[in-house]
């Protein structure tokens, strides 16, 4: 463990490049559905519905990269 | 540069998406991207890109730690210039990159055309005071070029003090950004 940590502390380990992890349609939905619950505390389809009649504001900072992702308009 | 032609839309999206795992690993060793077919999609090549976690920590030097978050939108598309008959690319359709301290929002580059007739150029917005702008600053549309999620990254590392994540972080990033402005079709 202590050779482990020397070698990422002095750089010596090998670079590799970040991992992409490939979902599903249904995968894909469930994760921005947590997402928005998360960030707004409601489920995805009733976040579509307030950015489209503007009770959410979707240039609002942490909402503005899950409008896009849902196609929302933005401002 | 080692040119890399794509021959499938797979190829194509893949290719693009290890390119933005090197720039992604400059800025952490653990970092990861999730890609999923976009919701809201006009065809089977739609992608959207986030980070496996909601945002990632950036750790400074003598300075507090800051966040980014990322959101963009991809499609893959026959490649439609001269010389690359035959060959597939990734076309960004969208992206928004954000960099967040604890008191919120500093910089967020926007680019949504296809979601915002109002305001289609990439922009910056900048969280700042009210008083010297007549408008809430995180409001105002800074004009920008278009940004490579690259840039960031070296925005980050060069002039915010982020620990980079490999030491070879800045000819990682020089290869990215070179592929990017040598393949895009606009700026």
């Amino acid at each position: 463990v202590i050779f482990g940590k020397l070698v990422h502390r002095f750089g010596t380990a090998e670079p590799k490049s970040a991992e992409t992890v490939e979902l599903s349609e249904a995968e894909f939905r469930a994760l921005i559905d947590e997402r928005v619950r998360e960030s707004v505390g409601i489920p995805l389809d009733e976040f579509k519905a307030q950015l489209a009649d503007g009770r959410l504001d979707a240039e609002a900072p942490s909402l503005a990269g899950l409008a896009i992702l849902i196609g929302a308009r933005t401002g | 540069l080692v040119r890399e032609p794509a021959r499938t839309p797979d190829d194509a999206r893949k290719r693009y998406q290890r390119i933005l795992g090197d720039s992604l690993s400059c800025l952490s060793p653990t970092a990861s991207w999730y890609v999923g077919p976009s919701l809201d999609r006009a065809s089977d090549d739609d992608y959207s890109l986030l980070f496996r976690n909601r945002s990632i920590v950036l750790k400074r030097q003598n300075l507090p730690s800051l966040n980014l978050t990322c959101a963009q939108r991809f499609s893959i598309i026959p490649d439609p210039r001269e010389g690359f008959e035959g060959e597939w690319k990734a076309n960004t359709l969208a992206y928004i990159y954000t960099v967040e301290n604890s008191d919120g929002e500093m910089f967020s580059w926007h680019w949504h055309p296809f979601s915002s007739s109002a305001r289609p150029e990439p922009h910056l917005h900048v969280r700042g005071s009210a008083a010297e702008f007549g408008n809430s600053l995180h409001k105002v549309h800074i004009p920008t070029g278009r940004v490579a999620f690259e840039d960031v990254v070296r925005f980050l590392i060069a002039d915010l003090g982020v620990k980079h994540g490999r030491r070879d972080w800045d000819s990682v990033l020089a290869e990215s950004i070179f592929r990017f402005r040598k393949y895009r079709t606009w700026a």
